[in-house]
């Protein structure tokens, strides 16, 4: 599952790349691919961590909703 | 040039935006407070809606054709106004997760109880990202054929519950009621407070000028549905059972039976749900882009799409454990915070916008 999730972050990451250098601008490139990891990684995360603690849970933990 | 749609479709939208929401959360929320009078909290959202409706109709007037970054750098300035762009992408994208998991939790519980919740996610997402790729406008081409249709569906639902009802469920109102009437009212306040939303497509709206006029009628239609929809629930299975019942308008069209013949008409309701929910995915995730386009000073979000619904899949599979933990999170803290999103923030930008407005005139007579 990590190899898939680390797999999915490269492809993703040199597709957008790819994409954004079409435009030929650099910041534009670098968004993309903060998305593209961010995305990716979560996705990696949640196959990998499928009893990771909710972000519904925390936040209601935070506010003290039981 | 580029393709707009008109203010009709805009609101037809924004209504079905609102049947989801409503059929799930305010029928439940309203019997819960206001009991047998649980019916009559839609009119409470009414004042609001109008607000709503003025104020959006005041920045529409005031920017005609700035999209709603635009009006938020030119009353806040840049710094501000990306800051509060970017609490609104952090926003819609919780919407969009939140509703993404709503759809699957309940496509799973009634309909499709073996599939994989990660099937129903994909789905839903593949929808989306082709509804992005076609464009707004064939949305609102789709906002414009499917709200007659479910409008007539719902009041066929209506009329086949009503050998089922009771008068004795929702009445008699009295004065007591007031107090619980208007505290189970905020359910169908937040629900309204959609409105506020068509300020993301301004710049894409045609015929603006008729604001005022479409938006009151709209504001009027869905607390019409509103009503209807909890009193068909409470008429039909009764305030203690609508209590205890995660979704009272689905039981209530459950029981609905014709000449002992024709009956499961559930199935009529998801189709209703589905086609909501996926309006408001598909919304949530096209404001969110466009705010990042905005903050981030792209030149176009397509490449962004797919990484955003990816980040989406993981985001309804992370927000909550289950269903009951999903409704105490919308309940204590998306619909709070969805209410500043919804209400705070345009009428307060309305308000600076207004006193910045003033003043420019005073300073050109002054010179």
């Amino acid at each position: 599952m990590m190899i898939f999730g680390i797999g999915l972050i490269a492809v993703i990451s040199l597709l957008q790349v790819k994409n954004a250098l079409r435009y030929r601008n650099q910041k534009e490139a670098v968004v993309f691919v903060i998305f593209a990891v961010c995305a990716a990684a979560s996705t990696a995360y949640v196959t990998e961590h499928s009893a990771a603690p909710t972000l519904a849970g925390m936040a209601l933990r935070l506010i003290r909703v039981r | 040039m580029e393709k707009k749609i008109t203010l009709g479709e805009a609101m037809m939208l924004y209504l079905l935006i609102g049947v989801s929401p409503t059929i799930v959360t305010s029928a439940g929320f309203a019997v819960r407070t206001a009991e047998r009078a649980a019916w009559i909290t839609p009119l409470v959202a009414v004042l609001p809606g109008l607000v709503l409706v003025w104020v959006t109709a005041w920045l529409f007037r005031a920017y005609p054709t700035s999209s709603f970054d635009e009006m938020l750098y030119d009353i806040c300035g840049d710094a501000v106004g990306k800051v509060i762009l970017v609490l609104y992408g952090v926003w819609f994208l919780f919407l969009a997760a939140t509703y993404l998991r709503f759809y699957a939790e309940r496509i799973q519980t009634s309909l499709l109880t073996k599939t994989g919740i990660d099937f129903l996610l994909i789905m839903m997402l593949a929808l989306v990202w082709f509804a992005l790729h076609k464009g707004l406008t064939t949305v609102g081409n789709f906002a414009r054929v499917t709200l007659p249709v479910i409008v007539i569906l719902l009041i066929v639902l209506g009329v086949f519950a009503l050998p089922k009802m009771r008068i004795e469920h929702l009445y008699p109102v009295t004065y007591r009621d007031a107090v619980p009437i208007l505290k189970g009212g905020a359910a169908s306040i937040s629900v309204t407070g959609y409105l506020s939303c068509l300020l993301f497509l301004g710049n894409q709206i045609r015929d603006k000028s008729q604001i005022k006029r479409q938006g009151t009628r709209s504001v009027l239609l869905l607390a019409g549905i509103s009503m209807a929809v909890i009193a068909v629930s409470v008429g039909t299975c009764g305030v203690s059972v609508t209590k205890r019942t995660p979704i009272p308008f689905f039981l209530a069209v459950k029981q609905i039976q014709i000449l002992g013949i024709l009956e499961r008409f559930e199935p009529v309701l998801i189709g209703v749900w589905m086609i909501s929910d996926f309006l408001i995915i598909y919304f949530s995730v096209y404001c969110f882009l466009q705010i990042v386009q905005s903050v981030c000073t792209l030149q176009d979000n397509r490449h962004l799409r797919w990484t955003v619904l990816l980040g989406l899949f993981a985001g309804a599979k992370i927000i909550a454990a289950s269903g009951a933990e999903l409704e105490r999170f919308v309940q204590y803290l998306l619909a709070p915070v969805g209410a500043v999103f919804k209400y705070a923030l345009p009428i307060g930008l309305a308000a600076v916008g207004t006193v910045k407005k003033k003043r420019r005139a005073i300073r050109t007579a002054r010179r």
